[in-house]
C-alpha cells in the first residue's frame, strides 16, 4: 500500500498545517489593536511606539511579515514573544510540558475507563444498570467543563480539604530539575483534581462509543463460533472487546481536539500554568509570536494525531480497501 | 460530542426498508417521530426540549420579574444574595436580581444559539458531505481538506480572536460555532454517502440521466436524513456548551442573559459557595438542555441503526 | 418561529388580511402625514446613541441601569460591549467610542499629583484620534488648556492650587464628562499570621505599589513568607521592559530602589536619594544615601545613577518617555551627588519624576548592549527585596534584603490565580495570607468576613470612574444635553450595586477627590433628577414626539 498512501497523507497534513498557520497569521493582523499601543502605557511617545514596532518587525508590510513568518516557521523559529520579550520557545516549553503532564494521563485514564465501562454497558445492555447508568456519562458531558471543575474544587478542596486548590505545586516549593517538579507527592496531590475532572469529562463520549461498538460486535457471528468452542464467557467478552476497540482508537484523535479545547478552561479554573491558558492570554495581549506558536503546537498535535489514526485505521481494519 | 464512529460504520444498516422513502415522505417523518417516542429517554428528552422551547417563546410573560430588574426588600434595601424563598424561588444574585427570572430568560439564548448554530452547522456539514461524497475526485479532496483544517484549529482561542475582531455579540458566537463545527457532521455523513453511492437505486437514477443535484437531494438526502437529524441534535448541545464556555471566559454577550453569562457573573462575583442557588440553576439547565438533545439524538441514532436499539425493539 | 403565525394567518383568512392591509395602509398614510407636519416644528430625531461599553462587569452594570433612565426621556441607546483590548484600540486610541463610553482612571504613583489627570484627561492636545492620552470626551477648552499649562510649570504651591481650583469650576460648569463614583477597595489578610499592614488610598493594604505597607508587616508565627495573590502575570524581570501591569512595574521598584517614593499618605519621601535641592527652576541637585549596596555587594554611587539615566536615554527606553519629556540630562557632581537639568520647569517633578527614576548597577548593565532583549533572569538591584524566582503563570518570590536601609521582616510570594473563586477559597484554607487585587461584591466580602482568621480592610480610592461623552459632535457637543444626561445618571444606585458592602462615594460635578489638597468644594452640583433633566432639555428647545422620543431643537443643524 501503503507507502504511497502514507506519503500522500503526509503531504496533505503539511498542507493543512500551512493553511491553518496562514489563517492564524492573517487573523491576528486583522484584529483591531496594535500590540505597541497595548503593552505600553499611554505616556509613550509616537516615536517610542514606532521604535517598538520596528523592534517587533510589525512596521513592515503585512505580506513581507508573512514571508518572514513562514520562513521562520520552516526552521521552527517562532521569534520573540512581544509580551515576555524572550524567545517564544523558552516560554512555551515549560507551559507545554505542564499541559501534557496534565492532559495525557487524563486522556489515557478516560480511554481506559471508557473501554471498561463502555464494554460492560454494551454487554449488559437492557439491564437496569445500563439503562440508567448510561445517563451518568450523558449528564456529565452535558455539564460545562468549568462548572464541573469549580464544583469539584469547592467540594474536594474547599469543603473537604482533600486536595490543594490551585497550581501544580506547593507555593514556594523550589525544584532544581525537571524531575523534581513532576516526580513527587506534592505534585501528585495537585494533579489529581484537575486530572480527574478532565478524565471524567473526556470519558463520556468514548464510553458511549464503546458501548455502541460493543452492541454491534455482539451480534457478529464469530462470537457464536467462539462460544461454541465452550470457552468461558469472560474470554468471549475479551474477544468482543478487542473487536469493538477499533472505533474507540480512531476516536482518540477527536478526543485530542476536545482535550485541547478543554485545557483552556481547565487550566484557568485550576490555575495550572499550561499552554491553553498561555494561549488565551497571548491572544488577549496581542502577543502574536507567542499565540501563533501556541496555535501551531495545538494544531500540529491534533493534525498529527489524525494522521497517525488514519494510518492506524488503515492498518487495523482489513475491510477498508486502499486505492 | 460524537457518539458515532467518525468514519461511520452504518454500512449495511437496514437500508432496504427505506427505499420507498420518497414516495411518502410525510409518513416517514411521522415514523421517525414514533421511533423517538418508542425510545424512553428519547421521549423524555423531547419533552424537556419542548418545555425549554415553550419557556423561550413565552419566557417574558412567565418570569415574575425582569431578568435585569433590581429587586428591593420591604425595608427598601437591595435584595442581595437572598436565598430561595416564596418571593424569589431561586433566590437573588448578589447584585440583587432574581435568579429564577434570569434562568427562564436564559432559555431563549440557549434555544436561539443552540438551534440556529445547529441548523447552520448541519446545513453546511451535510451539504459538504453530500457533494463531496457523491462527486468524489477533486471536489471531495478539496472539501475534505477543509474539514481537516477545521479540525486542526483550536476552537476556544480561535473564538477569542474572532470575538476580538468582530465584537462580543451573540450572533458572532453563532457565526464562530458555525464556522468550525460543521466538521463532524461532514465527516460522518460523507462516509454514509460513500456507501449509499454504490447502491443500485442510485445507479439506476444515474443511468436514467438524472442530474447530480437531483440525485443528491432526491435520492441520497432522504437516506441520510436520520443521521442529519442525529447530528442536528448533537450540534444543538455543542452550541449551548460552547456559548457557555465563551461566556465563562468573558466573551459572552452581556446584553442577553444566558446561562453561561449567569455562571460567569456568579464566578466572577466569587459567589459560588455562598450563593449556591445562583450557580446550580444555570448549570443544571445547561446539563438538562444538553442531555435532552443528546437523548433525542440517540433516539434518532437508534432508529437509524436497529442494532443499537436497546429496549428490545 | 416568529414568522409562523403570520404565515398561517395569511393562508387561513384572506378576508382578514384584506382588512388588515387596509388598516395598515391607512395608518401608514396617517403616520407620514403626522410626522411630516410635525417635522415643521420639531428638529431632527435624536438617533439611537452608540455606547462603547468596555466588557467589564461593573460597566455592564452601569449601562444596565443607565439605559432605562435615558429611555424614559426618549433617548435610545445602542450598547455595544467591546472586549478590553479592542476597546483600547477603537475607543481610547482611535476615539471611535460613539456618543458614550465609560472607564476609570487607575491610580498609579505618577497619577497622584493632579498634573497627570489635567494634562492627560482634560487637555485639548489629548483630544481626537491618535492624540494619545485619555481625553476620551475630546473636550477642548482654551481657557482650561492655558490653566493646565500654567499650573504645570508653576512652582509656587498656592498659586498652582488656585489655578487647579479654577479648572474644576469650569469643568463642573461645562460637564464635558460625568464623574460617577470612587469605589472603595476591600482587602483581607490573615491576622493570625501577620500584622502591621498600612492603608494607602487607592492601594489598600496590600496592592503592590503600597511598598510602605509591606516594609511594615511583621510575621506573628514562624512563617515569614507572606503569600499573596495577583490575577495576572508580569512580563519581565528586566526593569526597562517590565510593563506587565501595575504588579510588574511596582514590584520592579522593590528590587530596584527609586530616588524617592510615595508613602502611605501619598507624600513623596526620600528613598535612594537622601535629599534634593532646587538650584533654580530647571536645575536640581540630588544627594544619594551613602552606604547602600546592590544585592551582589557592590556599592551604589552617583555613577550608577548617571549611568542609568544616560543608558535609558541612549537606548530610548519606551518606559522612560514620560521622564525624558521633562529631564534634559544629568551629570555627576560627586561620589553621591548628581545634578539634573530639566527641559522646563515642572511642578510635579518630585512627585512624578523622582519617584520614577530607579538605579541599575553599572557593572552589570554596561555590558548589556540591547536592554530591549536582555532577559535579566537574575535581577540585581539595591532595593528592599531581592529576587527569588519567577515561574511564569505560577508565582514570583521576593526575599527580604537584610542589608537594606529599611530591611523588611518578611519575604513575599506572589501566586498568579486567575479565578476569584479560587483565591477566596485559598484565603479560607490558609493557602494564601493576603490578596493583592481587590475583593468586589457582597458575596466575596461576606464570605471572607465570616472567616475568623481574616481581617477585612476597606480603603477609599481616589480613582474616579466616569461616563464619557464625545464632545466633538451632537448631541455630546451640546451643553444642555450633557447637563441633562448628568442629571439622569443614577450614581448612588450604580455604586450600591457594584460596590456592595465595600461601599464608596459618589462624585458630584467635580473630578477631584474630596480628600485631595486641591479639591474645590464650590463647584456646580448635579443631583440625580429626571425632572431637572427634562427641564434643561425643554429650555434648550428640545421636544418630544407623540411616542415620547427626543428631538433636537429645530434650530440645530444636524447635517453631519
Amino acid at each position: 500500500m501503503s507507502r504511497e498512501y502514507i506519503l500522500r497523507r503526509f503531504i496533505r497534513m503539511i498542507f493543512t498545517l500551512w493553511v491553518i498557520m496562514t489563517i492564524i497569521f492573517f487573523m491576528f493582523r486583522l484584529i483591531p489593536a496594535d500590540p505597541a499601543s497595548l503593552l505600553i502605557d499611554s505616556s509613550l511617545t509616537a516615536e517610542g511606539q514606532q521604535q517598538l514596532r520596528e523592534f517587533w518587525g510589525i512596521d513592515k508590510p503585512v505580506f513581507t511579515q508573512y514571508l518572514t513568518y513562514m520562513g521562520n516557521l520552516l526552521k521552527l523559529d517562532f521569534g520573540r514573544s512581544f509580551f515576555y520579550r524572550v524567545p517564544v520557545m523558552e516560554v512555551l516549553g515549560p507551559f507545554l510540558r505542564n499541559s501534557l503532564v496534565l492532559m495525557v494521563p487524563a486522556v489515557v485514564l478516560a480511554i481506559v475507563a471508557a473501554i471498561g465501562i463502555g464494554s460492560y454497558m454494551g454487554w449488559k445492555r437492557g439491564s437496569i444498570i445500563e439503562r440508567w447508568g448510561i445517563m451518568i456519562p450523558l449528564v456529565l458531558h452535558g455539564v460545562p467543563l468549568y462548572w464541573l471543575g469549580l464544583v469539584a474544587l469547592i467540594i474536594f478542596s474547599f469543603w473537604l480539604r482533600w486536595f490543594p486548590s490551585s497550581g501544580m505545586r506547593e507555593l514556594g516549593y523550589t525544584a532544581e530539575t525537571v524531575w523534581d517538579i513532576y516526580f513527587n507527592i506534592d505534585f501528585l496531590r495537585h494533579l489529581i483534581l484537575p486530572m480527574m475532572t478532565a478524565a471524567i469529562y473526556l470519558a463520556a463520549s468514548p464510553i458511549m462509543l464503546m458501548r455502541s461498538s460493543m452492541i454491534e460486535v455482539q451480534n457478529e457471528e464469530f462470537l457464536d463460533v467462539i462460544r461454541a468452542k465452550g470457552v468461558p464467557e469472560r474470554v468471549v467478552v475479551r474477544h468482543a472487546m478487542r473487536n469493538a476497540l477499533l472505533p474507540v482508537v480512531t476516536y482518540l484523535a477527536f478526543l485530542a481536539t476536545i482535550a485541547v479545547a478543554g485545557s483552556v478552561l481547565l487550566e484557568t479554573v485550576f490555575s495550572w500554568p499550561g499552554i491553553g491558558r498561555a494561549l488565551v492570554e497571548a491572544v488577549n495581549s496581542r502577543d502574536y509570536p507567542l499565540a501563533q506558536a501556541a496555535f501551531f503546537m495545538w494544531s500540529a498535535s491534533v493534525v498529527i494525531m489524525y494522521f497517525i489514526v488514519d494510518i492506524l485505521y488503515h492498518k487495523l481494519d482489513p475491510r477498508i480497501s486502499l486505492k | 460530542m460524537n457518539t458515532t464512529n467518525p468514519e461511520g460504520n452504518y454500512g449495511e444498516a437496514g437500508r432496504p426498508a427505506r427505499k420507498g422513502v420518497h414516495a411518502s415522505r410525510r409518513s416517514w417523518l411521522v415514523m421517525q417521530f414514533r421511533e423517538i417516542l418508542r425510545d424512553g429517554p428519547g421521549t423524555i428528552g423531547l419533552i424537556i426540549l419542548l418545555v425549554f422551547f415553550f419557556i423561550a417563546a413565552f419566557g417574558d410573560s412567565l418570569t415574575p420579574y425582569g431578568p435585569n430588574d433590581l429587586q428591593y426588600l420591604e425595608d427598601g434595601s437591595l435584595a442581595r444574595g437572598e436565598p430561595p424563598s416564596a418571593r424569589y424561588w431561586f433566590g437573588t444574585t448578589t447584585a440583587g436580581r432574581d435568579v429564577f427570572s434570569q434562568t427562564l430568560s436564559g432559555a431563549r439564548v440557549a434555544v436561539v444559539v443552540g438551534f440556529l448554530s445547529a441548523i447552520v452547522t448541519v446545513f453546511i456539514g451535510s451539504n459538504v458531505a453530500l457533494w463531496a461524497g457523491y462527486s468524489g475526485g477533486k471536489l471531495d479532496e478539496f472539501l475534505m481538506g477543509l474539514v481537516d483544517i477545521t479540525y486542526g484549529i483550536p476552537f476556544l482561542p480561535f473564538a477569542i480572536v474572532l470575538v476580538s475582531l468582530l465584537g462580543t455579540s451573540i450572533w458572532n458566537v453563532i457565526l464562530i460555532i458555525s464556522l468550525l463545527f460543521w466538521r463532524s457532521t461532514a465527516r460522518v455523513i460523507r462516509a454514509q454517502v460513500l456507501s449509499l453511492k454504490q447502491r443500485p437505486f442510485i445507479w439506476s437514477a444515474r443511468a436514467a440521466g438524472a442530474k447530480p443535484a437531483y440525485i443528491i437531494y432526491r435520492h441520497i438526502l432522504p437516506n441520510v436524513l436520520p443521521l442529519i437529524l442525529l447530528y442536528t441534535a448533537l450540534a444543538v448541545s455543542t452550541g449551548v456548551l460552547t456559548e457557555a464556555g465563551l461566556s465563562f471566559l468573558g466573551f459572552g454577550d452581556p446584553r442577553f442573559p444566558s446561562w453561561g453569562t449567569m455562571l460567569n457573573d456568579a464566578f466572577r462575583a466569587g459567589a459560588a459557595r455562598r450563593a449556591w442557588w445562583w450557580i446550580v440553576p444555570p448549570g443544571a439547565c445547561i446539563a438538562l438542555f444538553v442531555t435532552a438533545s443528546y437523548m433525542v439524538g440517540r433516539a434518532f441514532e437508534a432508529s437509524t441503526d436497529p442494532r443499537l436499539r436497546e429496549y428490545g425493539g | 418561529m416568529f414568522l409562523l403565525p403570520y404565515l398561517r394567518h395569511r393562508i387561513v383568512s384572506r378576508r382578514l388580511s384584506k382588512i388588515t392591509s387596509l388598516i395598515l395602509i391607512t395608518s401608514l398614510l396617517l403616520g407620514t402625514w403626522i410626522t411630516s407636519s410635525a417635522q415643521e416644528e420639531m428638529g431632527a430625531l435624536v438617533p439611537p446613541l452608540v455606547v462603547s461599553q468596555l466588557a467589564f462587569p461593573s460597566y455592564e452594570e452601569w449601562w444596565r441601569q443607565i439605559q432605562p433612565e435615558l429611555e424614559q426621556i426618549g433617548i435610545t441607546l445602542d450598547i455595544q460591549p467591546i472586549e478590553a483590548n479592542t476597546w483600547i484600540q477603537s475607543c481610547s486610541i482611535e476615539r471611535n467610542c460613539g456618543t458614550f463610553t465609560s472607564t476609570g482612571a487607575g491610580v498609579t504613583d505618577e497619577r497622584i499629583d493632579p498634573n497627570w489627570f489635567l494634562t492627560d484627561v482634560l487637555h485639548s492636545s489629548k483630544a481626537g484620534a491618535g492624540a494619545g492620552g485619555s481625553n476620551l470626551a475630546n473636550w477642548m477648552n482654551e481657557e482650561v488648556d492655558a490653566l493646565i499649562e500654567a499650573q504645570s510649570i508653576e512652582l509656587d504651591p498656592e498659586v498652582r492650587k488656585g489655578m487647579i481650583l479654577q479648572i474644576q469650576e469650569i469643568f463642573a460648569r461645562e460637564t464635558p464628562f460625568i464623574p460617577v463614583y470612587y469605589i472603595n477597595d476591600v482587602q483581607a489578610y490573615d491576622k493570625t499570621k501577620f500584622e502591621g499592614f498600612l492603608q494607602r488610598p487607592s492601594a489598600g493594604i496590600s496592592r503592590f505599589n503600597n511598598l510602605t505597607s509591606f516594609l511594615n508587616v511583621q510575621p506573628l508565627t514562624d512563617q515569614t513568607t507572606l503569600r499573596i495573590e495577583n490575577n495576572h502575570d508580569g512580563n519581565s524581570t528586566n526593569p526597562f521592559v517590565a510593563t506587565g501591569g501595575l504588579f510588574n512595574t511596582a514590584t520592579m521598584t522593590w528590587i530596584y530602589d527609586t530616588l524617592a517614593r510615595k508613602n502611605e499618605l501619598l507624600e513623596t519621601i526620600p528613598w535612594a536619594a537622601e535629599s534634593w535641592e532646587w538650584v533654580d527652576n530647571t536645575t536640581i541637585d540630588v544627594k544619594l544615601r551613602e552606604g547602600m549596596t546592590f544585592h551582589d555587594g557592590e556599592a551604589v554611587t552617583a555613577e550608577d545613577l548617571v549611568f542609568t539615566v544616560n543608558y535609558a536615554m541612549e537606548n530610548a527606553i519606551p518606559n522612560w518617555a514620560g521622564i525624558f519629556n521633562v529631564v534634559a540630562g544629568v551629570e555627576q557632581t560627586g561620589d553621591y551627588t548628581a545634578r539634573f537639568t530639566l527641559k522646563n520647569a515642572f511642578a510635579p517633578f518630585e512627585s512624578n519624576i523622582l519617584t520614577a527614576i530607579y538605579i541599575v548597577p553599572q557593572h552589570i548593565w554596561s555590558e548589556v548592549s540591547d536592554p530591549q532583549t536582555f532577559e535579566n533572569a537574575e535581577p540585581i538591584g539595591s532595593g528592599p527585596f531581592t529576587f527569588g524566582h519567577w515561574r511564569k503563570n505560577e508565582s514570583w518570590l521576593f526575599n527580604g534584603n537584610p542589608n537594606h536601609f529599611q530591611a523588611p521582616a518578611i519575604n513575599i510570594l506572589v501566586a498568579i490565580i486567575p479565578t476569584p473563586e479560587v483565591w477566596i477559597g485559598m484565603l479560607e484554607n490558609q493557602e494564601l495570607d493576603a490578596n493583592g487585587t481587590y475583593i468586589r461584591g457582597d458575596s466575596q466580602i461576606e464570605t471572607l468576613e465570616a472567616m475568623e482568621h481574616l481581617e477585612l480592610v476597606i480603603t477609599p480610592s481616589v480613582g474616579i470612574q466616569s461616563v464619557y461623552i464625545d464632545n466633538r459632535v451632537l448631541p455630546g457637543s451640546d451643553l444642555a444635553f450633557r447637563r441633562a444626561i448628568h442629571h439622569l445618571i443614577p450614581k448612588a444606585s450604580m455604586l450600591e450595586v457594584v460596590a456592595g458592602l465595600g461601599g464608596g462615594s459618589t462624585a458630584d460635578g467635580n473630578f477631584m477627590h474630596p480628600t485631595s489638597a486641591f479639591f474645590n468644594p464650590d463647584t456646580m452640583s448635579y443631583g440625580y433628577d429626571p425632572e431637572a433633566a427634562r427641564a434643561v432639555l425643554a429650555e434648550a428647545g428640545y421636544t418630544w414626539d407623540a411616542e415620547g422620543r427626543l428631538h433636537y431643537p429645530a434650530s440645530y443643524n444636524v447635517g453631519g
